[in-house]
């Protein structure tokens, strides 16, 4: 029998409650149409379940399925969704249609194992910074990311995309100014496939993390040698059960073991192959490859927990990647080979210090081995970067506390040939040795304080680095304030001062820099928050100004701290769940103005006084992102992206040399590539096999309707014709599957 | 205070009913369905359980008074907290089923501020939690020992507010405020209090059977197998199927 959920009557007495009655009767015969709703619960196995609530979502009422899985639940709305819950299945919500006689059926799936509980010491709430976070299921669930955490970090507002890779170019800052993170320990090789303009992946795979937490801009005091923006990856936490996945696609394979170890200990393991050689025989790429994008990576991870001594987890992970691709460049075209080693170590430690204060050590390091030819470049490259930081959160009342320090110390060491003029791999002007043995070390202390009072909830911070290479010590004060003005609605401001180290790559003992300043930005953000990330409606916008100073710049007398610049802009984000749709849009405009010299761009362009367009500046762009479950088992997403094209600079003739031609180039970045367009598409298949098993299939067609989208420039010998390189991502089909089995 | 009259204050805070508000209307198949759920924990009967918390669910779902919600809400989370120190429980419905403890228990203290039991229990969920995941501990350490100390300002004799405490205290590192004197002195005092509880006293009347097995463990722990041994002896009394303490603590304690 049916357990049916009842209203309790009102008394109804006297006039004035008949009359209270006979209103209400009418209100109600204004109100949406209401129906009795019936239905059955039901496992994976179609064994009906009993004592599952079924609750009227937005409401406390509720019904619970009696043996036969069966529940009625009087008086709902049509419209209005039910969330049928159980212990140990997951929730599924249930859309009761315009039928008055409203029937349901709907099926739980026995829920994964949650990761290990967060560890947090007292976090001021709200926060006073604007943060985004994401999981590894958005990162999949975004159609054309290819399960890459970059790409998908590129959908943001905020971050432009300047070409076919994953580089995050955040609000008019270059790709060596995001902060990468990965359990306190700097990432200082977040790419692989690695270009000047970051690279072709993301070097962190999503399944190795819990989530990522990604700001753009204004954040605290707690990171340092950052000018643009904080990427702060959490690994996966102790496994709490055994669990292998296989996952295998036309890219690759991999494989994945996690399991506990007692009752506080836990290990994981991962192996992943590339072996694109499928991909491409059913995506034929326009460009030539003599060795096809391929490698492989392994990762591995120990956690133990104790009360006593508090949680250690250290996480290690070792790639290897090679690619042999064909390659224009100006006049130039030949191919590229590259093969790169990486490997990264963390561990962090957390204990707690009394009931109320968290004590944090981070330390790691990372290990990068690249060799790269390309005409008349040859380069050996082994950098090894080391970084720790110490810190101690936590606070009681409105007050929330953070003291601590970090530090880097990282050996560069490049040796080979490079063109005499940046860009020119055929050698037309000659080439020349190149010889980096760079050693550097920055070290920080930092506090932050924040209080919220009423509505008002107020941080402010500060850190003093000192760089060891320029010798100099820098303080930047930084500070925030949130606003709540109810109804889910707040406003921010965030303003503040921040340093970072030029990298290696201008030290070059022979034609480098001897001395170079650390670099400066100052951030003002102004923001309007409404709704909650993880609700149903939420938006925000930002504007922002940042104001560049002590940026490399090479002029006739070599490199100096003399460049400077500035962007301002506005980032829009909007996301509404709907039953049947979740629907992301978001926007951004940029302005950026720089006078400054990238490392790989030495002696390539005349720069003109003042400052110019640098390559990243992006004036608008636009995504929507729309995921639709079609059923309980299919969800379709699709996603569309258009964006202006990137400055470039145009050459206007050449200069017969006993080498060959030698460009002539107008004015630095004076003409803009044409606009950027990509529509994806992808659908997932979730089901579950028994108690413990789970498979998922998913497709995606990439660029959809094939757009040749143009990034590059190429010339003819003599330069006096010009054509767009060819885009190497034309339309593409993948296919793969993924089996976890759980116990 | 004379002995006398310690004995009197005893008897009048143990003897004298829950407040009437929280009994006085509850549903009629209230004592049936919580005398099968203590029936079945005592029992070792996981699906009795079940059963019985599916049985108070919709016992909830017909639209309780408000006075009565609170307690309902207790039975729910108390069976949820039941079950999921059971073995054959997964880990996920574990999960699920101590957020959803905590959930209600909140509801319940929300709903009645006074409900000492209510606030015990929620910190004894939050034990549990920690006991999982050693490391959550940190952060919900506090808060279990703030509804601890609510739950004794309001009725620092309820046998069940006693026992609570005694478990917290054997379970907390000594560093955070855990200390075995004081566990063993809480299960005394609660078992204490339990020897003059009414038999008839209607639910939550749970927590002999646990007075002894933890006490039990604190003996063992000090060293006193006999006098633990015989702890474990009296849980039985209670609760002659528990594998937990046939199977894990007795067998322990001979390892010793």
């Amino acid at each position: 029998m049916p357990f049916v959920e009842s209203a309790s009557q009102p008394p109804g007495r006297s006039r004035l409650i008949e009359g209270m009655v006979l209103a209400l009767l009418v209100v109600g015969l204004m109100a949406p149409q209401t129906a009795s709703v019936t239905g059955r619960v039901r496992d994976a196995t179609g064994l009906p379940l009993a004592g599952v609530v079924v609750t009227l979502k937005g409401t406390d009422r509720f019904a619970v399925t009696g043996d036969n899985g069966e529940f009625v639940l009087a008086g709902v709305a049509t419209g209005a969704t039910l969330v049928a819950s159980q212990p140990g299945f997951n929730p599924q919500d249930a859309r009761v249609s315009n039928d008055r006689t409203t029937r349901l059926e709907i099926v739980l799936t026995v829920g994964g194992i949650r990761e290990s509980v967060a560890v947090h010491a007292a976090e001021p709430d709200p926060p006073a910074q604007s943060v985004t976070t994401l999981t590894a299921l958005d990162v999949v669930r975004t159609p054309g990311t290819q399960a890459d955490l970059m790409r998908a970090l590129l959908t943001l507002p905020g971050v432009s995309q300047i070409d076919e890779g994953t580089g995050l170019f955040v609000r008019g800052g270059d790709v060596s100014e995001v902060l990468v993170l990965f359990d306190g320990v700097v990432v200082n090789h977040p790419y692989r496939y690695e270009t000047p303009t970051g690279g072709f992946r993301g070097a962190i795979d999503p399944f190795l993390t819990s989530g990522a937490s990604f700001t753009t801009g204004g954040f605290s005091a707690e990171y340092g040698n950052s000018l643009s923006a904080v990427l702060d990856l959490r690994p996966l936490g102790r496994p709490q059960s055994q669990q292998t996945t296989v996952t295998a696609g036309l890219a690759g394979v991999s494989a994945s073991f996690a399991s506990p170890l007692g009752s506080r200990g836990g290990v994981r393991a991962a192996v992943n192959r590339s072996t694109p050689s499928l991909l491409f025989a059913v995506n034929p790429s326009p460009s030539d490859f003599d060795r096809l994008p391929g490698g492989w990576d392994a990762s591995g991870s120990v956690t133990a927990e104790s009360p006593r001594l508090g949680s250690l987890r250290v996480t290690g992970l070792s790639q290897r990647d090679h690619v042999g691709v064909e390659l224009e460049k100006d006049a130039f075209v030949g191919f590229l080979h590259s093969d790169t080693r990486h490997e990264l170590i963390a561990a962090k430690w957390q204990r707690a210090a009394g009931p109320r204060w968290l004590a944090t050590i981070s330390i790691g390091g990372d290990r990068f081995t690249k060799s790269t030819d390309l005409g008349v470049l040859l380069l050996d490259e082994q950098e090894s970067h080391r970084s720790a930081r110490a810190e101690l959160t936590g606070g009681g009342g409105p007050w929330h506390a953070l003291v601590g320090m970090d530090g880097d110390v990282v050996d560069t060491d490049i040796l080979g040939h490079v063109p005499q003029r940046g860009g020119d791999f055929a050698g037309i002007s000659g080439s020349e040795r190149f010889e980096i043995a760079h050693r550097d070390w920055r070290a920080g202390v930092f506090g932050v304080a924040s209080r919220s009072t009423g509505p008002l909830t107020a941080e402010a911070g500060l850190r003093a680095d000192r760089f060891d290479a320029s010798s100099e010590v820098t303080v930047d004060p930084r500070a925030s304030v949130r606003i709540d003005l109810g109804g889910e609605r707040s406003v921010r401001v965030a303003i503040g001062r921040y340093h970072q180290g030029p990298s290696p790559a201008y030290f070059d003992r022979v034609r480098g820099a001897q001395v170079l300043s650390a670099m400066s930005a100052t951030h003002l953000v102004l923001g309007y928050e409404r709704g909650t990330p993880a609700g149903r409606t939420f938006g925000r916008i930002e504007v922002y100004k940042k104001w560049y100073d002590s940026l490399p710049f090479e002029d006739d007398a070599g490199f100096s701290s003399d460049g400077y610049g500035s962007s301002a802009g506005a980032d829009v984000y909007l996301h509404r769940v709907w039953s049947r749709l979740d629907l992301t849009l978001g926007g951004s405009v940029l302005h950026a103005r720089r006078r400054w010299t990238p490392a790989e761009q030495r002696d390539r362009y005349t720069t003109p006084a003042g400052t110019w367009s640098p390559d990243f500046e992006i004036p608008y762009s636009v995504q929507a992102i729309a995921r639709i479950p079609i059923s309980r088992m299919f969800n379709l997403a699709g996603s569309w992206r258009t964006a202006a094209g990137r400055p470039f600079t145009p050459a206007i003739g050449a200069v017969q040399t006993v080498g060959g031609y030698e460009p002539m180039w107008g004015p630095i970045n004076s003409d803009r590539l044409p606009r950027y367009e990509r529509v994806d598409l992808s659908i997932s298949a979730l089901t579950t096999i028994g108690q413990r098993t789970t498979a998922v299939f998913f497709a995606s067609v990439d660029n959809l309707v094939g757009r040749r989208n143009v990034f590059e420039m190429a010339y003819s010998a003599d330069y006096s014709a010009r054509r767009p390189v060819k885009s190497a991502s034309p339309r593409a089909f993948y296919v793969g599957c993924s089996i976890s089995i759980t116990r | 205070m004379t002995r006398t009259m310690c004995l009197a204050a005893i008897l009048v805070t143990v003897l004298v009913p829950a407040p009437a508000a929280r009994q006085s209307s509850m549903p009629p198949d209230w004592p049936q369905v919580t005398g099968q759920l203590e029936q079945a924990v005592l029992g070792d009967d996981a699906a009795g359980v079940r059963r019985a918390r599916t049985d108070l669910l919709r016992l909830l779902a017909a639209g309780p008074a408000t006075d009565r919600a609170a307690l309902l809400h207790y039975a729910i989370a108390y069976a949820g907290w039941r079950l999921s120190t059971n073995p054959a429980v997964s880990a996920r419905e574990r999960d699920d089923l101590l957020d959803d403890a905590e959930t209600r228990l909140k509801t319940a203290v929300k709903l009645d501020p006074e409900f000492a039991e209510g606030y015990a229990l929620l910190s004894g969920v939050y034990g549990l939690k920690i006991n999982f995941s050693p490391m959550s501990g940190i952060l919900l350490g506090p808060r279990s020992g703030g509804a601890i100390d609510r739950a004794e300002q309001l009725e620092p004799e309820n046998p069940r507010v006693l026992l609570s405490r005694g478990i917290g205290k054997f379970n907390t590192p000594a560093m955070f405020g855990g200390s075995l004197k004081d566990a063993e002195a809480c299960l005394w005092r609660a078992i204490d209090r339990f020897a003059v509880e009414s038999p008839a006293k209607p639910f939550p009347a749970w927590g002999r059977f646990d007075a002894h097995a933890w006490l039990g463990q604190v003996l063992a722990r000090r060293g006193d197998k006999a006098a633990a041994r015989a702890e474990y002896e009296r849980a039985l009394e209670v609760a002659p199927k528990s594998g937990w303490v046939q199977f894990v603590l007795m067998p322990a304690l001979e390892k010793k």
